[in-house]
């Protein structure tokens, strides 16, 4: 199927599946590439328990040139969602995404954790695909101190009620603890990646 | 009398001053000329610079002084008519006059609030009046300064003023408002439209007073006069404000909203427009539903009250309990002005399907079906659309025999006029003229059910088993029939209860004066219950309502930015609903597929056909 290093009959990397899903998504939107990404993912599926998604993701991650360009990381990002997906349904859970987030917006949003531990602790329901795009956004036009953010803008409910969430607990606070916090965070990655091995 | 102690220097004078009953001012008018009043000023000296003379600063200070008697450093006052007085000693002058002047106004505010500490209930209008009385004075006073004292003068007023109005409005405001005192009123808002953030107390005041408002008895009727009251007011008093407006129109919504308006004004409206309401005229009922439209405004769940009205609707509708056609109709036009067609067009539904039915039986009468086939009974069915009705519970009922073949044939007939069309039998909102004889005469009565025919006596089971009715509803039944006021059925044992091992006898013994008896169905606190489940069901429909009203709006615009969409929304949805509540309800469609946001602007949505 593919020059894989892996042996397994039929798998495909984490390169191969990136590929594709670029070229899926990088044809015009239409029933086609709905349809298209369906079928990559009954394939991804194929290749059994994920459990070494993470390693795979952060394996992709330092290949590609993220740094450069926006609209290729926004595209990686939402296939980091994508292959969080399990049993074909459309949201991921909540475990799934803190550990995503903590990979792939690592240095790129800075209330990452802030908001990791605030979905951990207030949200009970799976992360939908607008929340979890929405987040990138938010991540790009909000500042740490929250400037930027527009209450009646369209953010979903979760990342309202997360600014209220930080204005409560006092911006200023959190900050401190953030930076405290910062070298923690690598750690707790590390952690998981270790887990997820 | 009134003493002034007018002092330059060492030369000191008492003044008398006496106000007669006519509020003119008597003094002496040589004392007011003090030697040596060319030299220094100090403090002690008042020198008022009036050019209406001395009558006016006069009664100025004589009026704050006999209010305040007790302000013991009223130390001087000298008024100075002066065409000849050197210019200078104005400038110098002034400052100490408005010291004292502001001093006076101080002493006098601090101790109202003093007084209204000590002494709640008494005085608290008589503080109103006073310190609007002394406001009244400052500004006959700031009519005879300069423009520069008077700004100064305004200014200081001001910031004391400012710094009590806090104080103001919890008591007085309840006060004013019960007792109606719109010219007191009228002038604290003239008072308090001066200062900064007095308007806002005052706003405060107000807001609370109409939502702590607690009215009992005939609540519909209270809230309207209150209403009503309340309308004056803002007319007579706050010169109809705006911001007032506002204020009072919040206060009011809460306050209505406090207590299930929906259901109150549902359930008064069916009771004006069911039979039987006699003493209303026409003109009057107009009237009346006019003055009961300002308060629906007010409601929050108009989808609440939609739902409960047309409950009650359907009930009149189908017993044919309307007192008028035309108040029904009226009523309706007048909702559809203030919510728009949508809001109406089920409840127009209803009174179609009642024509149409009326029609449809005029020809079930006419056709050879009955002719050849039936006699006897005379049946009346209402044909009616699903949808625009409320929803029934089917009930399972084994109808008599011959009901049955009447509503077989009917069927048939409507399926020849309308092929395709489904018909549900309602029986359980059926009613039935029965024609029974008693031994002691015959009476024609209306009935829900009766098996008697064949027994004279009959056992709750049997009952329950020819019938299929369930139990409760075949109790309440079986209640009205044998434990109301109409008994034509005999219970062994009697009681009030129904018990599922009683004997149910046919009453030999029954007799009334009237030919036609009605037998009421006993009501088992169902209208509580009914209203309840009414409005859970209406609450469970609300987010289809929002998720068909954001449906609706893309389809049409396509593309909508999220401020647009939302204001739109609160502007279509008659129940309140929060943001965060259409946010979730945008995102449930986002996911679904319904919607996605524009790939370049996430703050616009773009409908998915």
């Amino acid at each position: 199927m593919n020059s894989s290093s892996y042996s397994t009959s039929n798998f495909i990397d984490i390169f191969e599946i990136y590929r594709r899903y670029c070229d899926i998504r990088s044809s015009k939107k239409n029933q086609n590439s709905k349809e298209a990404l369906t079928q990559l993912l009954k394939l991804v599926e194929l290749r059994g328990q994920a459990s070494s998604l993470y390693n795979d993701l952060s394996k992709l991650m330092s290949y590609l040139d993220l740094t450069v360009d926006s609209g290729r990381f926004a595209c990686f990002y939402d296939f980091v969602f994508f292959m969080c997906r399990e049993n074909g349904q459309k949201n991921i859970t909540l475990e799934k995404a803190i550990v995503a987030w903590k990979l792939v917006l690592n240095g790129r949003f800075r209330l990452l954790n802030e908001w990791c531990n605030f979905v951990e602790k207030h949200q009970r329901h799976n992360v939908s695909e607008d929340t979890w795009q929405q987040i990138l956004a938010f991540s790009r036009c909000v500042h740490e101190d929250l400037e930027g953010y527009d209450p009646k803008g369209a953010w979903p409910v979760l990342i309202d009620d997360f600014v209220d969430y930080m204005h409560r607990i006092g911006i200023s606070n959190s900050c401190s603890s953030r930076i405290h916090n910062r070298s923690s965070s690598y750690e707790d990655f590390e952690d998981e990646a270790c887990k997820s091995d | 009398i009134s003493t002034f102690r007018l002092g330059v220097n060492e030369t000191v004078r008492d003044v008398k001053v006496s106000i007669d009953a006519n509020d003119s001012i008597h003094y002496d008018n040589q004392a007011l000329y003090l030697p040596g009043s060319e030299d220094e000023l100090n403090d002690d000296l008042i020198l008022v610079n009036i050019s209406g003379g001395f009558g006016t600063g006069l009664k100025i200070i004589g009026s704050v002084y006999s209010t305040f008697k007790n302000i013991e450093n009223l130390k001087a006052a000298s008024c100075v008519s002066n065409s000849d007085y050197p210019k200078g000693r104005n400038e110098m002058a002034l400052p100490v006059f408005q010291n004292i002047v502001l001093m006076l106004f101080n002493n006098a505010l601090e101790l109202s609030v003093q007084d209204t500490k000590d002494n709640r209930d008494e005085f608290g209008s008589a503080l109103y009046l006073i310190k609007l009385r002394l406001n009244e004075e400052l500004e006959k006073c700031l009519l005879c300064l300069d423009s520069d004292t008077r700004k100064t003068l305004m200014e200081t007023t001001k910031e004391i003023l400012d710094s009590h109005i806090s104080a103001i409005p919890d008591r007085g405001i309840t006060m004013l408002m019960d007792g109606n005192g719109v010219e007191d009123m009228w002038r604290l808002y003239a008072l308090f439209s001066r200062l900064n953030n007095a308007f806002e107390v005052l706003r405060h005041a107000l807001c609370s007073y109409i939502m702590d408002e607690e009215k009992e008895g005939d609540l519909l009727s209270s809230l309207r006069e209150f209403k009503t009251s309340i309308e004056m007011m803002l007319e007579e008093s706050f010169s109809r404000n705006d911001w007032f407006t506002n204020t009072t129109k919040d206060a009011f919504e809460h306050l209505i909203n406090l207590r299930q308006p929906a259901e109150l004004i549902a359930n008064f409206l069916d009771e004006k427009l069911r039979v039987g309401n006699k003493g209303t005229s026409e003109e009057e009922l107009e009237g009346l539903l006019d003055k009961v439209l300002v308060l629906f405004r007010f409601i929050q769940g108009k989808d609440v009250f939609e739902a409960l009205y047309k409950k009650n609707l359907a009930k009149r509708l189908l017993r044919g309990k309307n007192s008028s056609i035309d108040a029904e109709k009226s009523i309706i036009s007048k909702l559809k002005t203030e919510c728009g067609s949508q809001y109406t067009h089920k409840l127009e539904g209803m009174f179609k399907d009642i024509e149409l039915s009326k029609e449809i039986n005029d020809s079930f009468k006419q056709s050879y079906q009955v002719k050849s086939k039936l006699s006897g009974i005379e049946m009346s069915v209402h044909v009616l659309t699903t949808g625009c009705w409320p929803t029934y519970p089917p009930m399972d009922v084994r109808l008599p025999h011959e009901l049955n073949v009447y509503q077989n044939i009917f069927k048939e007939f409507y399926s020849s006029i309308y092929p395709g069309r489904h018909l549900t039998w309602q029986n359980s909102l059926g009613h039935c003229v029965l024609k029974a004889q008693f031994p002691k005469g015959r009476k024609e009565l209306t009935v829900v059910l009766l098996l008697f025919n064949d027994a004279p006596k009959l056992s709750f089971q049997d009952i329950k088993d020819s019938t299929g009715i369930e139990d409760k509803e075949l109790k309440r039944t079986l209640q009205s029939l044998a434990c109301g006021k109409v008994r034509v059925l005999e219970k062994i044992p009697k009681g009030r209860e129904v018990a599922d091992n009683d004997y149910f006898l046919f009453n030999d013994e029954f007799s009334a004066p009237l030919y036609r008896i009605k037998v009421n169905t006993i009501q088992l606190k169902e209208t509580v219950e009914e209203s309840a489940s009414t409005t859970e069901r209406v609450f469970q429909d609300r987010p289809y309502r929002v998720d068909a009203a954001i449906i609706r709006l893309m389809k049409a615009k396509k593309v909508l930015s999220h401020p647009l969409l939302v204001t739109e929304l609160f502007q279509q949805l008659n129940f309140p609903v929060k943001m965060a509540y259409l946010k979730k309800r945008i995102e449930s469609l986002i996911d679904r597929e319904y919607l996605e946001r524009d790939e370049n602007d996430p703050f616009k949505y773009k409908y998915l056909a």
